[in-house]
C-alpha cells in the first residue's frame, strides 16, 4: 500500500541538480475524483491504480492527459528512491552525489511544459517517458520499473561507467558462462546430474536467442543490452530439449537461479585479497650511476615522441584543434603551474574534477613515457656497453638492463604521481625530473 | 521471484581503468558482423563476432599505444575460416617478434573468470608469447584491454586446474597481470627468446594414423556441433593440429550425404597416404614418392630442350595420340611449352586392362599463389579405349569431379583439371569397369622446398 499524495507530489530538479516537491492541484483533484475511495482511507492499492491510470492513458483526452501527469508524479518519486539508494550505497566510495545523478533521472519532467514536443523533436526520450511506453502494469510495480529502466538507461550508465561502476547484470553472466562452467559450477552446490542437464540446455537456449538478438543488424545503435522479453523467453522455450513446454516466467525463473549459482560460486573462489609487496629493493645503485647521465636526454625524447603521437591522433581524428590545445594546457597548468585537477577545470573550462582527468589520461600517460624511456635508455646504454662486451654477456646485460629499468623509471614516475595527487601547491613539482621534463618540452612546443 | 531479479540488478561492479578502453570504429562491427555471417555455422557467429570484434581493438590500441611497433593479422585464426571455427580464441596475432593470443570476453565489465581454451595452452601449434583479455561491449562501441600474462605464467596458472569438460581451463581473472600498460612494454623492450614456447612433437603423422579408425568413423558424425560433444580430448589434439582435417570439418555440413562416405574415403587418403610434390615436375624432376609410384617424366631431360617443334619431340613416345594434341584439345587456354614441360604418366595395371594416365601441372599466370592439374586416363598406345573407366579427383573438402569414360559417345580418353591454392592438395581415384579401384598418391605443390 502507497501513499495517494505520491501521485499528486512532482519531484523536479533545479539547475544545481537539487530536488524540489511540487504540490500539482490539477492532478490532486482529478486523482481524488477518481479514486475517492483510496484517497480516504490514506492509502492505496498502487497496483490496481496503476493499472486504472495506465488504461485511461489511451487516447487524446484530458483524461489521459490527467492520468500521464499523476504516473509522472509517481514515477519522480520513485526516480528519487532509486537515485538515493545508489548514491547511498555507491556515491561515497565512488565520488558522486545525488545532485549529479538528479537530473540524468529526472531530466524532462518540467511542471510547466509538457515537453514531448521538444523531446520527440531532438531525439531525446527522459526516463521518465521511457518508463511510461514500457510499463506494463501486469508484470510488476510501477517503483520496481522505474528502478529498472533508471539503471539500464544509456546516460545514467555512462555516468556510473565513468565513476567506475557498471551493472553486472544476469544476462551477462549468463552469456559469459559456458557449459563446462555450468556443470562445475552445479557440481560444487550438489546438483543432481539431470538437474545439470536441464541448465546445460537452458543456457544454450538462452545463448542461441539472445546472441542472435545482439547480432541482429537493427540492435540498438549505441543501446544497451536489454533483459530478454516475453518474445525472448518463448523461443528460449522452443530451443530446450530436455524440458519442454515451459513458461516464459519458468524460463525467466530458471535463468535466474542459474545466475545465481554463478554469482555464489564467483563469490566463494575468489582468493583473499593479498597482500601487496612492496619492491624489495630500490634501483642498483650501480646501475643507477650507470644510467643517470642517460636518463634526462631519453625521457625528453619519450616525452615528445608520446605528446607528438597524442596530437597527431587528435588531428587524425578531425576533432577540433581546440581539444589539443586544452589538454595541452592542461598538462601545463598540471605538470607547470602546480594547479590541481579542480583548479585546472574553470581555466580550461571543463565542468570538473573527472573531465579534467579524462582529458589527461595520465596514466596512459605515464606508462607511455615509461615504455618510450626504456626503449631509448636500452638504444643508448647498449651502444655504451657494445664495444666491451661479448654477445653473450650483452644478451645478459639487456636483460638486466629491461629488468633494472623498469624499476628505475616506475619508481621515478611513482613519485611524480604521488605529487600529482597531493599537492595543491603551486610551484612545488619542478623538483622532480618528470614534471622538469614536460615542462621543458612543452614550454618549447608553443 | 520478479523483485528478486532486480535485486540482483543492484548489484555493481568496479570497471577496469577506462585508460585501457579503446573505441571501436562502427565499420568495425559492420565487418565482424559480416565476417561472423560467413562462418556458416549460426553457433559460431557469436564466438567470430567477438573475436573479430577483439582483433580489431586490440589493433587500435596497438597503434595508440606503440605505433612504432608492427602487427600482422594475416595469419589469426580468426581470418582462416577452418580454424575460426572451432577456436574459442584468436590465435598468431604477431606483434614484432612475439605471437599474442587474444582472449574475448563479452562486456567491459572486469571479469571474475576467464575461460581459457585449452588448445590454446597445451598445444604447441596454437602457443603465444602473450595471452590478452580483451573486453568487448558493442553498444558501448569500447573494447577494454583487460590483462595480460605471458606463456610461462599461463601454463603456471593452467597447472592446477582441471579443465571443464568443454575443454576451457577456468581461470580466475585475477591471476593476470592488470596493469596492462606493461604488455607494449614488453613488446617493444623484450627479446623475443626470451620467452621460449613449446615445440611441436615431430609424431603428429604418427598418431595420426593410430587415430586414423576411430576419427573414419567419428569425424562425419560433427555437423555442427562443438568437438567436446563428440571427441576425447586425445582424438581432438589429432584434429586440432591437422589442418587438412579441419577444413574438412568446415565444410563438411555442406558436404551431400550421398557422397558423405567417398569423401571420407578421400580425405583419410589426403592426410595420410604422403603426397607427391608436383613443384618438382615443373622444375623438370621428380621427387622421391613420385618416382616410387612409377611415374616418369613424358618429356625426357634430353629432349626438354626447346627449339625444335613439340609434337616431334614428343610424338616418340606416344605413338596413338601425342599429349600435345590431347592438350590442345582439350583447352586452348593451357600453356603448352609450360604443361609439357612437367607432365609425367605411367601405366596403371588393372587386371581387366591397363591404362596410361597422364599429369600436366602448370601455374596460371593470371592468378598468383594457384596451381593447375589437368588428369588424362586413356588406353595404351595400340590399345581400345577403357570403356567405363571412372575418374574421381577429391580434396579435402569433398569430391570436385566423378566422370565415365563412355566410347559409344565416341570418347577416347576422360580428364579432369582442377585449380588449387599452394596449400591445397588433390586427390586422383581411377575404377575400372570392373570395379577395381586404384588411387595415386595426393598431389601437391609446395614451391619452398629447395632443390
Amino acid at each position: 500500500m502507497g501513499e495517494p499524495l505520491n501521485y499528486w507530489q512532482l519531484i523536479q530538479v533545479d539547475g544545481s541538480g537539487r530536488s524540489h516537491c511540487i504540490d500539482r492541484a490539477e492532478q490532486e483533484n482529478f486523482f481524488r475524483a477518481q479514486f475517492p475511495e483510496n484517497v480516504d482511507s490514506g492509502s492505496v492499492a498502487d497496483r490496481k491504480i496503476q493499472r486504472q491510470l495506465m488504461n485511461l492513458l489511451q487516447g487524446d483526452t484530458e483524461e489521459a492527459k490527467q492520468a500521464e501527469w499523476c504516473l509522472k508524479c509517481y514515477i519522480s518519486q520513485a526516480l528519487l528512491i532509486a537515485c538515493r539508494a545508489l548514491v547511498n550505497r555507491h556515491g561515497m566510495h565512488h565520488g558522486f552525489i545525488l545532485e549529479e545523478l538528479l537530473p540524468l533521472a529526472l531530466g524532462g519532467l518540467q511542471a510547466n511544459s509538457l515537453n514531448r514536443d521538444t523531446s520527440e523533436k531532438s531525439g531525446f526520450i527522459s526516463v521518465s517517458d521511457e518508463v511510461l511506453r514500457r510499463f506494463n502494469p501486469e508484470k510488476s510495480g510501477l517503483s520496481t520499473w522505474c528502478d529498472r529502466i533508471l539503471k539500464s538507461n544509456r546516460e545514467v550508465k555512462r555516468f556510473l561507467l565513468e565513476h567506475g561502476l557498471e551493472l553486472k547484470t544476469n544476462w551477462l553472466i549468463l552469456n559469459r558462462a559456458s557449459v563446462g562452467k555450468v556443470k562445475r559450477v552445479l557440481r560444487v552446490f550438489d546438483q543432481t546430474e539431470r538437474d545439470i542437464e536441464e541448465a546445460s540446455d537452458l543456457l544454450q537456449a538462452f545463448h542461441k536467442v539472445y546472441r542472435a538478438e545482439i547480432l541482429e543488424p537493427r540492435s540498438r545503435k549505441g543501446g544497451t543490452y536489454p533483459a530478454p522479453d516475453t518474445q525472448h523467453l518463448e523461443a528460449m522455450a522452443r530451443c530446450m530439449t530436455v524440458v519442454q513446454g515451459l513458461s516464459p516466467e519458468e524460463i525467466l525463473e530458471k535463468l535466474d537461479q542459474l545466475s545465481i549459482f554463478f554469482r555464489q560460486y564467483s563469490v566463494q573462489r575468489l582468493k583473499p585479497p593479498l597482500q601487496k609487496k612492496e619492491a624489495e629493493s630500490g634501483p642498483n645503485n650501480e646501475l643507477k650511476q650507470l644510467l643517470e647521465p642517460h636518463c634526462r636526454p631519453c625521457l625528453e625524447k619519450a616525452f615528445q615522441v608520446v605528446l607528438r603521437r597524442r596530437i597527431d591522433a587528435f588531428s587524425k581524428r578531425d576533432l577540433s584543434r581546440e581539444k589539443d590545445q586544452k589538454s595541452l594546457n592542461a598538462l601545463r597548468l598540471f605538470h607547470c603551474e602546480g594547479l590541481s585537477l579542480s583548479q585546472i577545470a574553470p581555466e580550461i573550462s571543463l565542468n570538473d574534477q573527472p573531465a579534467v582527468s579524462r582529458l589527461l589520461k595520465l596514466k596512459t600517460l605515464r606508462s607511455d613515457v615509461k615504455t618510450e624511456t626504456i626503449k631509448h635508455l636500452k638504444e643508448s646504454v647498449l651502444e655504451l656497453a657494445s664495444s666491451f662486451r661479448s654477445p653473450e654477456a650483452l644478451k645478459q646485460l639487456d636483460e638486466q638492463v629491461n629488468a633494472s629499468l623498469d624499476e628505475y623509471v616506475t619508481d621515478l614516475m611513482k613519485s611524480a604521481e604521488k605529487k600529482a595527487y597531493t599537492s595543491k601547491k603551486a610551484s612545488c613539482q619542478t623538483d622532480n625530473l618528470f614534471s622538469q621534463t614536460l615542462c621543458n618540452v612543452l614550454n618549447n612546443w608553443s | 521471484m520478479k523483485e528478486e531479479i532486480f535485486d540482483y540488478f543492484d548489484e555493481y561492479t568496479e570497471m577496469a581503468d577506462s585508460e585501457t578502453f579503446v573505441t571501436l570504429e562502427d565499420d568495425c562491427r559492420e565487418q565482424a558482423r559480416n565476417w561472423s555471417k560467413r562462418i556458416n555455422n549460426e553457433s559460431r557467429e557469436w564466438p567470430v563476432y567477438l573475436q573479430m570484434l577483439a582483433l580489431k581493438g586490440f589493433q587500435h590500441w596497438i597503434k595508440q599505444r606503440q605505433p612504432d611497433l608492427a602487427i600482422d593479422v594475416s595469419q589469426t585464426s580468426v581470418l582462416n575460416q577452418a580454424y575460426a571455427n572451432v577456436m574459442d580464441a584468436v590465435c598468431h596475432c604477431k606483434v614484432g617478434d612475439f605471437d599474442v593470443c587474444l582472449l574475448p570476453i563479452w562486456g567491459i565489465q572486469p571479469a571474475d573468470e576467464i575461460l581459457l581454451p585449452r588448445a590454446v595452452v597445451d598445444l604447441p601449434e596454437f602457443a603465444a608469447h602473450f595471452y590478452v583479455i580483451i573486453g568487448i561491449d558493442e553498444s558501448q562501441e569500447q573494447a577494454a584491454i583487460q590483462g595480460f600474462l605471458n606463456y610461462d605464467q599461463i601454463v603456471a596458472a593452467c597447472d592446477s586446474i582441471e579443465p571443464d569438460m568443454d575443454w576451457n581451463y577456468p581461470l580466475l581473472a585475477e591471476d593476470f597481470e592488470a596493469d596492462v600498460s606493461n604488455l607494449p612494454l614488453n613488446l617493444s623492450c623484450l627479446n623475443a627468446g626470451s620467452i621460449l614456447l613449446p615445440v611441436i612433437p615431430k609424431n603428429r603423422q604418427a598418431v595420426l594414423r593410430k587415430f586414423q579408425p576411430i576419427l573414419e568413423d567419428l569425424l562425419p558424425q560433427i555437423q555442427k556441433q562443438p568437438l567436446w560433444k563428440v571427441l576425447t580430448w586425445e582424438q581432438a589434439t589429432v584434429v586440432l593440429t591437422n589442418a587438412d582435417l579441419l577444413k574438412w570439418l568446415w565444410y563438411r555440413p555442406s558436404i551431400a550425404e550421398e557422397v558423405l562416405k567417398t569423401a571420407c574415403l578421400d580425405l583419410w587418403q589426403l592426410v595420410c597416404r604422403p603426397a607427391m610434390n608436383v613443384y618438382r615436375w615443373t622444375q623438370g624432376q621428380l621427387d622421391t614418392i613420385t618416382s616410387e609410384s612409377n611415374w616418369s617424366l613424358a618429356l625426357a631431360t634430353a629432349t626438354r630442350s626447346s627449339g625444335t617443334d613439340l609434337d616431334t619431340r614428343f610424338g616418340n613416345q606416344c605413338s596413338d595420340q601425342t599429349l600435345v594434341s590431347l592438350l590442345k584439345e582439350i583447352s586452348t587456354d593451357i600453356p603448352l611449352e609450360e604443361s609439357v614441360n612437367s607432365s609425367v604418366y605411367q601405366d596403371i595395371g588393372f587386371k581387366f586392362k591397363p591404362v596410361r594416365v597422364y599429369a600436366a601441372v602448370w601455374n596460371s599466370p593470371a592468378m598468383e599463389n594457384t596451381w593447375n592439374l589437368l588428369l588424362i586416363a586413356g588406353a595404351l598406345p595400340g590399345d581400345n579405349p577403357p570403356e567405363g573407366l571412372r575418374l574421381r579427383i577429391s580434396d579435402v573438402t569433398g569430391v570436385l569431379m566423378d566422370d565415365v569414360l563412355v566410347t559409344e559417345a565416341g570418347e577416347s580418353y576422360i580428364y579432369g583439371q582442377v585449380q588449387g591454392s599452394f596449400d591445397e592438395k588433390f586427390l586422383v581415384t581411377l575404377t575400372d569397369v570392373n570395379g577395381e579401384v586404384k588411387s595415386l598418391h595426393p598431389f601437391e605443390y609446395q614451391a619452398e622446398v629447395s632443390l
